[in-house]
């Protein structure tokens, strides 16, 4: 009679077990609130216990920027670097090699007055249609035939992130 | 207890009732369980956020999700915590809710796990994501999720996936296929170390082995890290190769040069003759300069006179395959250039000692050092006429995307357990691992180990589809024999420029150059080049060619690379009316100056265009207006939507100039 009863426990026993496994412990379980997921699942911690400094410092920086730059931004700092670098500078300052050659001196992007001021709309349209389809030097040439729309919006968002640091831009939708 | 018993009975039926009891409570309990899944709650919550949302984004029923991909067998269950990845406005919402940034592809088409590994079928972060234990294909870090786009797309330069590019690029220019299998990837120029006795000093040949990024530190030749002794042995052994490919013979250096060597004049002429040439077009000095061929500030302390004068006479004899062009130049100024880079180019930082010193060789020094030369593998990149050099290379790379995590050899380093890790740590530190490893340490930065690493992560033994699989299209050889082959051989144009997709990309496409440039000009810029482009680093040299050799390079130009699609009818030249129009256009509607100077007025990104009516031809000027990217995808120059018209009024303005600046 107690082997019966035994084994019927153990049996409830490994009933509840394998039902009880998809839930192990309560840390594990994503809260409710939106703050708390707000982790990035693709983040890996990298190898904190890499033998030489050369790699942690590898991991750290390339790691970083992708930490930095969403992949829109990634997009447009390329093109930015291929088409804009020229004349506006790598960083945005309005310092590129060919802006000294030019009787109206390229936009510095780095300005946190002029990030602020001009909405995306805005400065959409002056990359589509350059300086002569929105009023200003008719050096700055119009990219509506050469990039997509989307190339146009991944460089908006890529230049965007050249306001100084300092400061936070309020219209960054985009 | 026996079986017969009634009571013993009645407590059995009562167990059994009871044990009955429990099975229902638990069978009751199982379809309940599925409340307490994590992806029930990411969704949950993903209702809540996008109900706060300014934009009106539609909540979602809370329920398992998953994309079926049949053609590629892949079922991901992703999509039950990343629900938003097709809403638009969330592009910018935290993860797991964020949108799938815009790509190439569809998600529905590829699934998830086909581009970012993982494991599909997983319902938990930790699972799905992993490293966990029994799933080797862990989620590609960003960093390195283009081994993804690399697993279908073979070819060499993926335009969508810049750091895939870049680490093919890296594997190729490192020659990494010298000691590894890499299928698809080539091999690029390395030294032929026969004769190396007669061009190198030995000091410098020990320096160098030591450590050739101490004295160069653009060298591609990684440091083996070798004992003093090894490196002693070797350089032994290296210098007593002292017969050049097929025979080649040093020719004596002129009287010439014994004479007038470190004569200030003849220094001078070298000088003069170095800059013509623009040998810095390629070599860099002092590390400015080109970066196609090796730095030449040192080479005083590393070559032997008569080796540099005889290489500078014919360098495919003495190393063949070398990129470098054969230069017209005569034997007095070969001469004076060896004086000047003798004179010049002395590495200061060389030891005094090494080169009065007289060495005694190891009395096994010949055995030891081909030891050495097979057991790192100098023969996988250096050719060497030895029979008993042998190949003995690394393990093979083919499939390092696919190897499962037992099959990486960890050694002693405590790295986290995935193919990532392992490949970046052994780019950065290759002997990390173990002491006994043979790796060159590579020198690489951050940068250039996530590209290496994401091209080899891309290396897999199982395939999509084969009619989802990209490779380059085939480009049919562009070969020319008779007069035209010797003078691109000798010369070696397809190094920079390119002819019906064979060649370079460092210089202009030559494929429709007939069509585009005057006759005239053409025959002209031969005899002196210069570079129409001031930005960019490598100019045409001034190659020395003979008259015949400029008639038949023209001849081929004008015979051979025509595109008739470039004739342009009814443009106004010389019209004044026209020339006006286009003039207005240029200066004020299009703003062309600025990045073209005319006149010395305007900006130098694209080539200047004074005298552009004595250089160009007027169909090419409007064929390239209405579209350059149809000729140049890589072109600065955006296209501006211009009409017909007005493409061939500005025709008419720059045709009309024809004053030289």
């Amino acid at each position: 009679m107690k082997r019966i009863a035994t084994v019927g426990l153990a049996l409830v026993a490994w009933l509840s077990s394998s039902c009880g496994d998809a839930r192990t412990s309560d840390e594990q379980a994503p809260a409710r609130s939106v703050d708390s997921v707000a982790v990035t699942g693709t983040e890996n911690t990298g190898n904190p216990d890499a033998s030489s400094a050369e790699t942690a410092l590898s991991v750290v920086s390339v790691k970083a920027f992708y930490a930095r730059y969403t992949y829109s931004q990634r997009k447009g700092m390329r093109l930015f670097g291929a088409y804009c670098a020229v004349c506006h500078g790598e960083g945005g300052e309005g310092d590129g090699f060919n802006a000294f050659n030019l009787d109206v001196r390229p936009r510095d992007l780095t300005d946190q007055a002029f990030q602020r001021a001009v909405s995306d709309e805005a400065l959409r349209e002056v990359i589509a249609q350059g300086g002569r389809g929105t009023n200003r030097s008719v050096l700055m040439p119009a990219y509506q035939h050469t990039l997509s729309e989307e190339e146009v919006t991944d460089l908006l968002a890529f230049i965007r992130t050249l306001a100084r640091p300092d400061v936070t831009v309020g219209d960054t939708d985009g | 207890m026996t079986w017969g018993d009634a009571t013993g009975l009645g407590k059995l039926k009562l167990v059994y009732g009871g044990v009955a009891l429990v099975f229902l409570a638990v069978l009751a309990f199982s379809p309940v369980k599925d409340l307490f899944q994590e992806w029930r709650d990411y969704q949950l919550a993903y209702n809540d956020f996008v109900r706060q949302q300014p934009v009106k984004i539609k909540t979602v029923p809370v329920k398992l999700r998953q994309l079926w991909v049949r053609e590629l067998d892949t079922v991901d269950r992703c999509v039950s915590c990343h629900v938003g990845l097709r809403e638009k406005g969330l592009s910018d919402a935290p993860q797991p809710f964020t949108a799938h940034p815009r790509i190439p592809h569809e998600v529905e088409d590829f699934g998830c796990t086909t581009c970012h590994e993982g494991q599909g079928r997983a319902t938990t972060m930790a699972a799905a994501h992993g490293p966990v234990r029994f799933w080797d294909d862990p989620m590609l870090a960003t960093s390195h999720v283009e081994a993804g786009c690399g697993a279908c797309h073979q070819e060499k330069q993926p335009p969508a996936a810049p750091v895939l590019s870049a680490g093919r690029r890296l594997i190729e220019e490192l020659n990494c296929v010298g000691c590894h299998d890499l299928p698809g990837y080539e091999k690029s120029f390395t030294p032929n170390l026969n004769g190396i006795g007669e061009k190198v000093n030995r000091p410098w040949l020990v320096r160098w082995l030591t450590d050739p990024s101490e004295i160069d530190p653009a060298t591609r030749m990684p440091d083996f890290q070798l004992s003093s002794d090894e490196t002693e042995l070797l350089a032994d052994f290296l210098m007593s190769f002292r017969r050049f490919p097929a025979n080649a013979q040093l020719q004596p250096l002129p009287e010439d040069y014994e004479s007038r060597w470190e004569s200030e004049e003849f220094i001078e002429l070298g000088k003069t003759r170095f800059r013509e040439a623009r040998c810095i077009s390629c070599h860099s000095v002092e590390g400015k300069g080109g970066h196609l061929a090796p730095d030449l500030g040192k080479v005083a302390s590393k070559l032997s006179p008569m080796w540099l004068f005889n290489f500078l006479g014919d360098p495919g004899r003495f190393q063949p395959g070398v990129p470098m062009p054969r230069y017209g130049l005569s034997d007095t100024d070969r001469a004076a250039v060896t004086a000047y880079m003798m004179n010049e180019f002395i590495d200061w930082d060389a030891p005094e000692e090494h080169v009065t010193s007289t060495h005694q060789p190891h009395p096994n020094f010949y055995e030891e050092g081909l030891a050495l030369f097979n057991q790192y593998n100098c023969a996988g990149c250096h050719t060497l006429d030895e029979s008993r050099v042998s190949q003995n290379r690394g393990p093979s790379l083919a499939a390092i995307g696919s190897k499962q995590v037992f099959e990486l050899d960890f050694g002693t380093l405590q790295l986290e357990r995935t193919r990532e890790a392992f490949v970046e740590a052994k780019l950065s530190n290759p002997r990390g691992f173990r002491e006994t490893l043979r790796m060159p340490q590579l020198h690489l930065d951050p940068e250039e180990i996530q590209a290496i690493t994401t091209a080899l992560l891309a290396q897999r033994d199982e395939h999509a589809p084969p009619e989802m699989m990209r490779t380059d299209p085939p480009v049919p050889a562009f070969e020319p024999h008779g007069a035209i082959g010797r003078v691109f051989d000798r010369y070696s144009c397809l190094t920079c420029h390119t002819v019906r997709g064979t060649g370079g990309d460092i210089a202009p496409d030559l494929t429709r150059v007939g069509s585009q440039l005057q006759r005239t000009w053409v025959e002209r810029y031969f005899e002196v080049p210069f570079s129409r482009r001031p930005i960019q680093a490598e100019r045409m040299p001034n190659l020395f060619m003979t008259d015949d050799e400029i008639r038949t390079v023209t001849d081929f130009f004008y015979s051979m690379l025509l595109d008739d699609s470039l004739q342009v009818d009814g443009i106004p030249i010389g019209n004044a009316e026209a020339v006006e129009f286009g003039r207005s256009m240029f200066w004020d509607t299009y703003g062309c100056h600025s990045c073209h100077q005319v006149g010395a007025k305007g900006g130098y990104v694209g080539p200047p265009l004074d005298g552009a009516g004595k250089r160009l031809q007027p169909g090419w000027i409007v064929s390239w207006l209405q579209d350059p990217q149809s000729f140049d995808p890589n072109t600065l120059e955006p296209r501006t939507g211009m009409s017909l018209d007005e493409s061939k009024a500005i025709a008419a303005y720059l045709m009309s100039l024809r004053a030289e600046p």
